[in-house]
C-alpha cells in the first residue's frame, strides 16, 4: 500500500474507533489531523459527528483524498478511546510511522469487548452500591443488585441484537420499576434507594459531558445532538419506569 | 455509621461504574478517591444547589488534572468520578410523585433535580474550560489559500 493510501487509513480507523467508542467529536477530528500532520499530510481536515465523518487530504495537484464514513454502531469503551489516544500520542513523537500506525489501530479493531458476565456484574454491584447511596441497607444492596443483573442483561441483549437504544432505555425503566415492586411485595424493604440505584448507572451521564465538551469547543452540532440523545434517554428511562410505577400501585403508593 | 455505609457505597460504585464503561484498569483508584472527594464536599455543604456546583467543580478541576499529568483522555475520569453527585433519588422522587398525582411536590422535586444538573453541568463546564484555556492549539498550519 502507498504511504498516502496507510496514512489514510490509520486517520480514518482512529476516528472511527473513537467515535464508535463514544468519544467526544472534537478529538476524534483532533487524532485524525494531528496522526496525518505526524504522516506528512498537515493540510488535511475533516469534519466529524457523533454519526459519521468526512475526513479529506489534498494530495498536490491531484484532487484531493476523501473519505466519508458512517458510525452506526456506538457503545462505551473508554479504554478504546485511551488506546487510540496513545497510538496518536506515539505517531507524533515518531516512534510510529504510517504502516506502525495501521497494524497498531486494527489490531485494536479486532480485540473482543470484555464478556457478557463482567458488565453484568459490573452492572449489579454498581446498583447496589448506588442503592446504599440512597439509604438503602443489606436487603435493598442485594433486590438492587439482582434487578440491576437483570436490566444489564436485557440491555446486552438489546445491543447485541442492534435495536434502538431509546427502546432499551424505556424497557429498562419498566423492568426495574416491576422487579422492585414485585420484590418488595414478596420480600419488603424500602422501594427508593433500590429503583434509584438501579437507575443511576443507566442515565446518560457520558452523552451528557459529552455534549458540555463538544460544545465548548464550538462543535455546536455535535454538542446538540449529544444533548438532545442524553435528555431522550433520561426521559425514556423515566417513562418506562413512571409506567410501570403507576400501573402497578394504582397512582395511590 | 450512616455515612460510612455511603462512602463506601460511593467508592464501590465509582469503581463499578468505571468497569461497565470499560475505564481503563489504572484510573479505577483515582476516579473512586476523586468521587469521594466531591460526595464528601458535597455531604459537608449540606446537599443544596451550591454544594452541587462546588462539588461538582472540584470532582471536574481534579479529573482534569489527573487526565492531564497521566496523560489520559478526561472523559475517562470525569465520567465515572462525577456518578455520585448525579442526583438519581430526585428523578425517582419527580417521576414518583407526577405518578400519584402529586403535582406540587413533583414540581418541586424536578425544579431541585433540575437545578442539580444544571448546576453540575455549569461545574463541569468551567472545570474542561479551564483546562481547554492552557492546552497547544493544533491548527496552525493550514495550507493558505489558493
Amino acid at each position: 500500500m502507498p504511504q498516502q493510501a496507510q496514512a489514510l487509513e490509520a486517520a480514518v480507523l482512529a476516528a472511527r474507533i473513537i467515535l464508535e467508542s463514544s468519544g467526544e467529536t472534537y478529538r476524534a477530528e483532533e487524532t485524525a489531523q494531528r496522526m496525518l500532520k505526524a504522516f506528512g499530510y498537515p493540510g488535511a481536515d475533516i469534519l466529524a459527528f457523533p454519526t459519521g465523518f468526512v475526513l479529506s487530504v489534498p494530495s498536490g495537484a491531484q484532487p484531493a483524498d476523501s473519505r466519508v464514513l458512517r458510525i452506526r454502531n456506538r457503545a462505551i469503551n473508554l479504554k478504546m478511546i485511551n488506546q487510540v489516544n496513545d497510538i496518536s500520542r506515539r505517531s507524533e513523537n515518531g516512534q510510529l510511522d504510517a504502516s506502525q500506525a495501521l497494524a497498531a489501530l486494527q489490531a485494536l479493531a479486532t480485540i473482543q469487548p470484555p464478556g457478557v458476565a463482567l458488565q453484568v456484574a459490573a452492572f449489579s454491584i454498581a446498583a447496589g452500591a448506588f442503592a446504599l447511596m440512597a439509604g438503602g441497607g443489606g436487603l435493598e444492596f442485594v433486590v438492587a443488585a439482582l434487578c440491576g443483573a437483570a436490566v444489564q442483561s436485557m440491555l446486552m441483549f438489546f445491543q447485541r441484537r442492534q435495536l434502538p437504544g431509546m427502546l432499551a432505555h424505556l424497557l429498562s425503566g419498566a423492568l426495574v420499576s416491576a422487579l422492585s415492586i414485585l420484590s418488595i411485595r414478596a420480600l419488603g424493604g424500602d422501594q427508593e434507594p433500590i429503583i434509584t440505584g438501579v437507575i443511576m448507572p443507566l442515565l446518560p451521564g457520558l452523552a451528557m459531558t459529552n455534549a458540555i465538551r463538544d460544545t465548548l469547543r464550538g462543535d455546536l452540532l455535535s454538542g446538540l445532538a449529544r444533548g438532545m440523545e442524553a435528555l431522550l434517554l433520561a426521559a425514556m428511562l423515566a417513562a418506562g419506569a413512571a409506567i410501570v410505577l403507576a400501573l402497578m400501585q394504582g397512582g395511590s403508593a | 455509621m450512616n455515612v460510612l455505609l455511603q462512602c463506601v457505597g460511593c467508592m464501590t460504585a465509582t469503581v463499578f461504574f468505571g468497569v461497565l464503561l470499560r475505564q481503563p484498569r489504572n484510573t479505577h483508584l483515582f476516579t473512586a478517591l476523586i468521587g469521594l472527594n466531591g460526595y464528601l464536599v458535597f455531604l459537608l455543604m449540606g446537599q443544596g444547589t451550591y454544594a452541587y456546583l462546588v462539588a461538582g467543580l472540584l470532582v471536574g478541576l481534579l479529573c482534569e488534572l489527573t487526565a492531564r499529568i497521566r496523560q489520559m483522555a478526561a472523559t475517562s475520569f470525569l465520567i465515572s468520578a462525577i456518578i455520585p453527585l448525579v442526583p438519581g433519588l430526585g428523578l425517582y422522587r419527580t417521576m414518583l410523585y407526577f405518578v400519584q398525582n402529586n403535582y406540587d411536590q413533583a414540581m418541586t422535586a424536578g425544579a431541585d433535580t433540575l437545578a442539580a444538573i444544571m448546576a453540575l453541568s455549569l461545574a463541569l463546564t468551567i472545570a474542561t474550560a479551564v483546562f481547554n484555556g492552557i492546552r497547544i492549539p493544533i491548527r496552525d498550519d493550514h495550507p493558505p489559500a489558493p
